[in-house]
């Protein structure tokens, strides 16, 4: 199916202009539902390393690590969150299996500077990066998010409207990278010379099939073999767009698991004063984009509509989301909470930091009842529990069993309490690794579609 | 004109068909836009029909008579078809141009867009559409070799004032590649000349290419005209220079077009005034990251002096990070202007000191040692400035390589205590553990040996492990059987998926020889599985998931064999498995289920002897085992308890062939021989199992002959000669050698082994062979030098598996190549063998030796792979310190940059304490010494090293001992 794709208008292009003896950059954003007309307008300490960093944002956009040039995205321009105290720019690749996010803190400054909260758009257009690549480390720099008044710019004839779509690539791509690094541990905190080896090392040469980063602080290595704090790597050679970037880290922190075929969070801590922290997260492969890989769909078929909702009124721009808060406040048990979260994921409308162990708060022109647009898988089910196609055959206890068909084929699903199985090509060749196939979806609906009318009916 | 006056394109037909392009284009001069779009479903239709007819009379032109034409007239007559197939593209284009609306015209794949040429935009500037603009825009933004628009055709739009200058970002490159290389427009005037023609259009343009990616940015001949612009006042200089300093910066750019931006930069010839004005500029270059643009500004800010310098802050940040460049003279140069600002401005000490700390980390040893100086300068005398960075400094020093450590004390103001290694060996071994052992296992695995070494500068002998056929450790975990019909399915499904899992394809086939008759009873479960293995057919699976898929399909649709299949048929392994499942077929269509024979008992692959004679005695009555699964069963068989399983074959089979087969191999003398070859060649094998199987030292010994001799490569296949036979030693040229005119060793040579799932498979189809099977990757590699081995060497990887002389070249050669996955599977081969005690130091030092003296081998590649694996722990560190000496020892003449093997080499005799104790060894050394080469320091320095206490050789000798008392439990464990 074609990636459907919502559109945002500009007002005016970003740029870059002299201001005294520094610079301006105007991050333009798409959004005309602020109350202020920016989120932020202020100077920014270690300016080099604020431009290299909107620059490595923009430039994992711009990348692809797949030949594939079907599936390309037009989507190249970041999006920005004000989270409280927190300025966040996020993008992914072409192929949508590198994420990055630049996190820049803004609780050491006056909190004046920042004027508001939310998401958004931010055009990085050809003459912005160029702009931002010639910010040298003493060119005072004042950073605005946001638009200035419209009408001014209008009376002035230089409204531009540069239509830039956000592609549902990236919807699906923020839900399923933040629930796939959630469940990731610290491996590594390595030193800025090991980084800085084995990231022109691994971009040097590029090694194929499952491999795991191994080693320790001060040198990392390549292996086949996953051993006891091995993180598995996929395609290691897309940590290429930080490699201009590590000139600015102080250490770097792995998070990974030695399980084959996960994904892997290169968290940043840069230098400076500002606790600025740059993010990259691989997918299991080159080839396979966070956008394809399902781990949502869990969540978005067995939670009832009123946890997610109550979840979801209380999410106000915390730039940490407290799990066990929420669960305190809401009277909901923690796993609960967590699986809410997961779905909010789905549209886009929470992030996950792994530096801070927690979700946080975005919010996307989706909404939750567009997940089920959003992914094919849940589409097919939902398809073919509308033609009955899913009949219970068997329930033992602790196992369920459907026959979930088409008219031509059936196959036979056999549920447990967090487990699953199907006889499809697709379990057969992935698992479960790559999210439920849509028969194990579809019997999942069914499942809990059949106990919330049982508890309706018994009360 | 049709007859009613209105264009028809009836008469627009036979104007496209004439290919004058002229003729095309005055059809539709004055057209309306009515009449226009009333042709334009006509048009799309002819265009969609003539670019399929426009490419197959091409292409059946093309050798029209070849032979009676010479070859200029051959040249002729293709440049005449293609000139032809240009001028009928062009009509089309100028046909969809004149007609389609510019949405249509976007929405045109990149291979058919209409393109905009100097002889196609005719018909948009007779019809001036209010979309020229936006469809330049979105032909300009196609990637693709050849620009579907020129440069000429942009102009053509300005200059009739239907778009403005475009400011899409690919008009620069389009107008670069249009007056220099392949794409110029023109090659008879200068692009000087051109551009000023021009210059109204041109120069905005020009100006963009200092700011927006231009790939096609190379040559001279554009530089030379910005030169001469700049020199004629037509382009300000101090601009230029300025767009020329800030596109250096641009990390979006391509390393060429930032060289070419470099090139620039000299040609222009910059003044001291003006650099000294661009100083900021310069120093920002410094932290970019090709390394010519930082080794260019320190080249420039030298030439300015240190004294000159009005911000030595910012310049010294900016050498804080140029001194960590890949390229080795921009990190020296920046050490060295960071003294020359250290000399005339003592403000600037902690910025210099910041700049030496930086160079400690650098990957060249002379680097850091002229760090280490730099820190020295700027510590000397300056107490106050020391404290400050003490921290800094101690964990950069001791961060240093071991051999370096010394130095860097002696030249900086550093208590060496903070370097000493604190602390015991982790957990040492209780040696009251160790005696608890049996004896003969303690000297089996060579636990004796290891506790004499124990705090001694010797290293116990290298322990000898059984052959995998002998070693009942190698056996793996038992396998299960499939149990019932839903897990049959199952598995099938998942093993048809899954190619790489060749013990799933086994049970599958032993499952669907029991069970397979009762599929069908699955109803539409079953069709989704027929349908699934149609398409694994289609998509060229292993040979195991291939026999697997074609049963499934078959049994479904009663297509295979009427007869019995034939042994003789089959060809290597995957004929074997090919038959075994036509076997399978067979008989279930006889109505007969009984067990596979064949079917791995472990997870290694093998069958143990007692398994195989319950099967043979579980098989239906009257039915003899079946001939390409009795083979398969024998290759498997494993030697382990075959005694007790000898007493239990059943009687009174003496009759059957493959009985008489399997009693053989299991030591039985039987009355009638057996007569068919490959059944007695096989049972004469497995019989006859050694410890040491000789062929394997042959094969290698004849490889390795061959290596020695780098000027004989042979270009065709290769041959290895086994037994005093020739057998081919690359599948992909071998012919097919029938099973039944064969030997064992033969079949697994004659396997065709496709893909990594075949290599994979077929390593457990004779997991007695494992070694030969990898000699078909060994002798490739050594023919072509590129052949991935990553899989032929992950038997290495498991614990029980003897490694012979194919493994030891095999995994030299694969430490060396050009593979990134490969070296990293040789890396983990060594750390892995090191970690269980298999690795023969010597016998790998040899292999590698080899392959460096007959030049198979770069040094340096060697010395980066060793110095990865022996930083995975204390033992292997010293134990790829002993293998260098050994290594050295094996090479008469010193290699290319042996240097980076003495220095790694030092290193690790530094750290383990080690002195160089091998006469020979110490003999070539003292040979390499003499000069001042690097080679020679490196070889000075190793003799000098002297044996003395060392935390980490102490460390390895333990882990050394606990290895081998691991293996020895395990051992006692199985029993």
């Amino acid at each position: 199916m074609a990636d459907s794709q919502t559109t945002y208008r500009y007002q005016r292009p970003s740029g870059l202009e002299e201001v005294g003896d520094g610079v301006r950059a105007t991050l333009s954003t798409s959004s005309a539902a602020l109350d202020n007309p920016w989120f932020f307008e202020g100077s920014v300490q270690e300016p080099d390393l604020v431009a290299a960093m909107l620059l490595g944002v923009a430039r994992v956009a711009r990348s692809r690590f797949t030949l594939s040039s079907s599936t390309l995205a037009a989507m190249r321009d970041p999006v920005a969150t004000a989270n409280a105290g927190v300025l966040r720019f996020e993008s992914f690749s072409q192929c949508n299996g590198v994420y990055a996010r630049f996190d820049y803190p803004l609780d050491e400054w006056s909190s004046d500077l920042q004027r508001d909260v939310g998401t958004t758009n931010v055009d990085f257009n050809e003459e912005m990066i160029g702009a931002l690549s010639r910010v040298g480390r003493d060119s005072a720099m004042i950073l605005s998010v946001g638009e200035q008044a419209v009408a001014v710019e209008t009376v002035d004839g230089e409204v531009v409207e540069r239509r830039v779509p956000l592609s549902e690539r990236w919807v699906r791509g923020f839900g399923e990278a933040a629930v796939s690094i959630s469940d990731l541990d610290l491996s590594f905190e390595v030193t800025a010379a090991a980084l800085r080896s084995f990231v022109r090392s691994a971009s040097k040469r590029p090694a194929k099939g499952t491999l795991f980063l191994t080693g320790g602080a001060r040198e990392l290595r390549l292996s086949t073999r996953s051993s006891n704090g091995s993180a598995s790597i996929g395609s290691p050679e897309r940590l290429a767009p930080i490699e201009p970037l590590v000139r600015f880290v102080k250490r770097a922190f792995v998070y990974g698991t030695s399980q084959p075929g996960s994904p892997i969070v290169w968290d940043l801590e840069l230098m400076g004063g500002t606790g600025a922290r740059f993010t990259l997260a691989l997918s299991p492969e080159a080839y396979r984009g966070f956008s394809g890989e399902g781990n949502v769909l869990h969540a978005l078929t067995g939670l009832p509509d009123t946890t997610v909702d109550a979840v979801r009124d209380s999410l106000c721009w915390q730039p940490a989301l407290d799990e066990a808060a929420l669960a305190s406040a809401l009277h909901l048990d923690p796993a609960s909470v967590r699986s809410a979260l997961v779905a909010l994921a789905a549209a886009g409308l929470v992030g996950f930091d792994v530096h801070r162990g927690s979700y946080f708060h975005r919010e996307l022109p989706y909404e939750l009842e567009d997940a089920v647009r959003l992914h094919p898988r849940l589409r097919s089910a939902e398809k073919t529990l509308a033609r009955d196609g899913v009949v219970r055959v068997n329930s033992d206890g602790a196992v369920e069993e459907y026959l979930v068909g088409n008219g031509e084929s059936e196959h036979l699903v056999r549920l447990h309490d967090t487990d699953a199985s199907c006889t499809c090509t697709w379990w057969f060749r992935y698992r479960g690794e790559r999210g439920p196939c849509q028969h194990v979806t579809a019997a999942r609906l069914a499942r809990s579609r059949t106990a919330a009318t049982e508890a309706n009916s018994n009360g | 004109m049709g007859e009613d006056g209105v264009a028809s394109f009836e008469d627009l037909e036979p104007i496209l068909l004439s290919l004058e392009l002229s003729a095309a284009a005055a059809f539709f001069a004055g057209l309306d836009e009515v009449t226009r779009r009333k042709l334009a479903p006509a048009v799309r239709k002819w265009v969609k029909g003539d670019n399929a007819r426009n490419m197959q009379s091409m292409m059946d032109r093309r050798d029209e008579a070849p032979n009676e034409r010479s070859p200029q007239e051959r040249n002729q007559h293709v440049h005449d078809l293609v000139a032809e197939h240009g001028r009928r593209s062009d009509c089309s284009t100028i046909a969809l141009l004149a007609t389609a609306t510019g949405a249509e015209l976007k929405k045109r794949s990149r291979a058919d867009v209409a393109g905009l040429r100097d002889t196609t935009v005719v018909a948009l500037v007779d019809r001036r559409p209010d979309w020229c603009g936006d469809y330049v825009d979105h032909l300009l933004a196609i990637e693709r070799e050849s620009s579907p628009i020129t440069w000429g055709a942009v102009r053509a739009l300005i200059d009739a004032g239907l778009i403005e200058t475009p400011d899409s970002p690919g008009l620069p490159d389009l107008m670069v590649r249009s007056h220099v290389g392949a794409d110029r427009d023109s090659w008879r005037e200068p692009l000087i000349g051109r551009l000023r023609d021009q210059w109204q259009i041109t120069e905005s343009v020009t100006w963009r290419i200092f700011t927006t990616p231009s790939p096609s940015l190379d040559g001279d001949e554009w530089r030379a005209a910005i030169v001469s612009q700049t020199e004629t006042g037509d382009m300000a200089r101090p601009r230029v220079l300025d767009e020329t300093l800030a596109a250096l910066r641009r990390d979006d750019f391509r390393p060429k077009q930032l060289r070419w931006f470099l090139a620039l930069l000299e040609d222009l010839h910059p003044t001291d005034a003006e650099l000294g004005e661009r100083e900021r500029a310069l120093a920002d270059l410094l932290t970019t990251d090709l390394p010519a643009i930082p080794a260019s500004a320190i080249k420039y800010l030298t030439r300015l002096g240190p004294t000159t310098l009005h911000d030595p802050a910012l310049v010294l940040h900016g050498l804080s990070v140029s001194v960590l460049s890949k390229t080795k003279a921009t990190a020296k140069s920046s050490l060295t202007f960071a003294g020359q600002i250290l000399a005339v401005d003592e403000s600037g000490t902690d910025g210099v000191l910041r700049v030496a700390v930086a160079g400690l980390g650098h990957h060249d040893a002379v680097i850091r040692s002229k760090a280490v100086d730099l820190a020295a300068a700027c510590l000397e005398g300056r107490p106050g400035v020391f404290d400050a960075w003490r921290l800094d400094l101690s964990s950069a020093v001791t961060a240093l390589p071991a051999t370096e450590v010394d130095a860097a004390f002696a030249r900086l103001p550093i208590d060496p205590g903070a370097n000493e290694v604190e602390g015991d060996t982790d957990n040492p071994i209780d040696l009251s553990d160790v005696e608890a052992l049996p004896p003969d296992e303690r000297k089996r695995w060579g636990v004796d040996d290891a506790v004499a070494a124990r705090g001694t500068n010797a290293v116990p002998p290298v322990v000898r492990i059984l052959s995998p056929s002998l070693n009942p450790l190698a056996l793996g975990a038992p396998v299960e059987e499939i149990d019932d019909l839903s897990e049959l399915v199952e598995l099938v499904g998942h093993a048809l998926e899954n190619g790489d899992d060749w013990l799933a394809t086994e049970r599958c086939l032993d499952g669907l020889s029991r069970l397979g008759g009762e599929l069908r009873s699955l109803g539409k479960r079953y069709d989704a599985l027929v349908r699934q293995a149609n398409r694994v057919i289609n998509r060229w699976p292993s040979a195991p998931s291939r026999a697997l898929a074609r049963l499934i399909v078959r049994e479904a649709t009663g297509q295979g064999l009427v007869g019995r299949p034939e042994l003789a048929a089959a060809s290597g392994l995957e004929g074997l498995t090919q038959g075994r499942a036509q076997e399978i077929g067979y008989r279930l269509r006889s109505g007969i289920s009984s067990p596979l024979l064949s079917t791995p008992s472990h997870s290694h692959g093998w069958i143990t002897p007692d398994v195989l004679v319950d099967r043979i005695a579980a098989w239906p009555e009257g039915t003899p085992p079946t001939e390409c699964d009795t083979l398969c069963a024998l290759l498997r068989m494993h030697a382990f308890g075959i005694a007790e399983a000898r007493q239990k074959l059943p009687t009174g089979e003496e009759n059957s062939e493959v009985f008489r087969a399997v009693a053989f191999a299991m030591g039985e003398d039987v009355v009638r021989p057996v007569a068919r070859p490959a059944l007695r060649a096989a049972a004469e094998d497995t019989r006859h199992r050694t410890a040491e199987p000789g062929w394997c030292e042959q094969a290698a010994s004849s490889t390795l002959e061959d290596a020695r001799k780098p000027q004989q490569r042979p270009s065709g296949p290769r041959f290895v000669r086994v037994e005093g036979r020739d057998l081919f030693a690359e599948p992909p040229e071998s012919p097919v050698v029938p099973v039944e005119t064969s030997d064992v060793k033969a079949i697994v040579l004659g396997t065709r082994t496709w893909g990594e799932d075949d290599q994979r498979w077929a390593v457990s189809a004779a997991p007695g062979y494992v070694e030969l099977a990898a000699l078909p990757a060994l002798a490739a590699s050594l023919s072509y030098g590129r052949v991935p081995m990553a899989v032929a060497l992950e038997p290495v990887l498991d614990p029980d598996q003897t490694v012979g002389q194919v493994f030891s070249l095999l995994l030299a050669i694969a430490l060396t190549c050009d593979d990134a996955t490969t070296q990293i599977v040789a890396q983990d081969s060594y750390v892995v063998l090191i970690d269980d005690g298999r690795l023969d130091v010597e016998q790998t030092a040899s292999a590698l030796a080899s392959f460096i003296a007959a030049g198979r081998a770069k040094t340096n590649r060697v010395a980066e792979g060793l110095k990865i694996i022996a930083g995975a722990g204390d033992l292997h560190g010293d134990e790829i310190c002993r293998m260098l000496d050994l290594v050295v020892a094996n090479l008469t003449d010193a290699p290319a940059n042996a240097h980076t093997l003495l220095e790694l080499s030092h290193e690790l005799h530094v750290v383990y304490g080690r002195t160089v104790a091998n006469e020979r060894t110490r003999s070539n050394l003292e040979a390499w010494s003499s000069g001042s080469s690097r080679r020679a320091k490196a070889a000075k320095q190793l003799l000098a090293v002297e044996d003395r206490p060392s935390l980490q050789r102490q460390r390895a000798s333990e882990a050394r001992l606990r290895l081998r008392v691991d293996r020895a439990r395990r051992a006692v464990t199985l029993g």
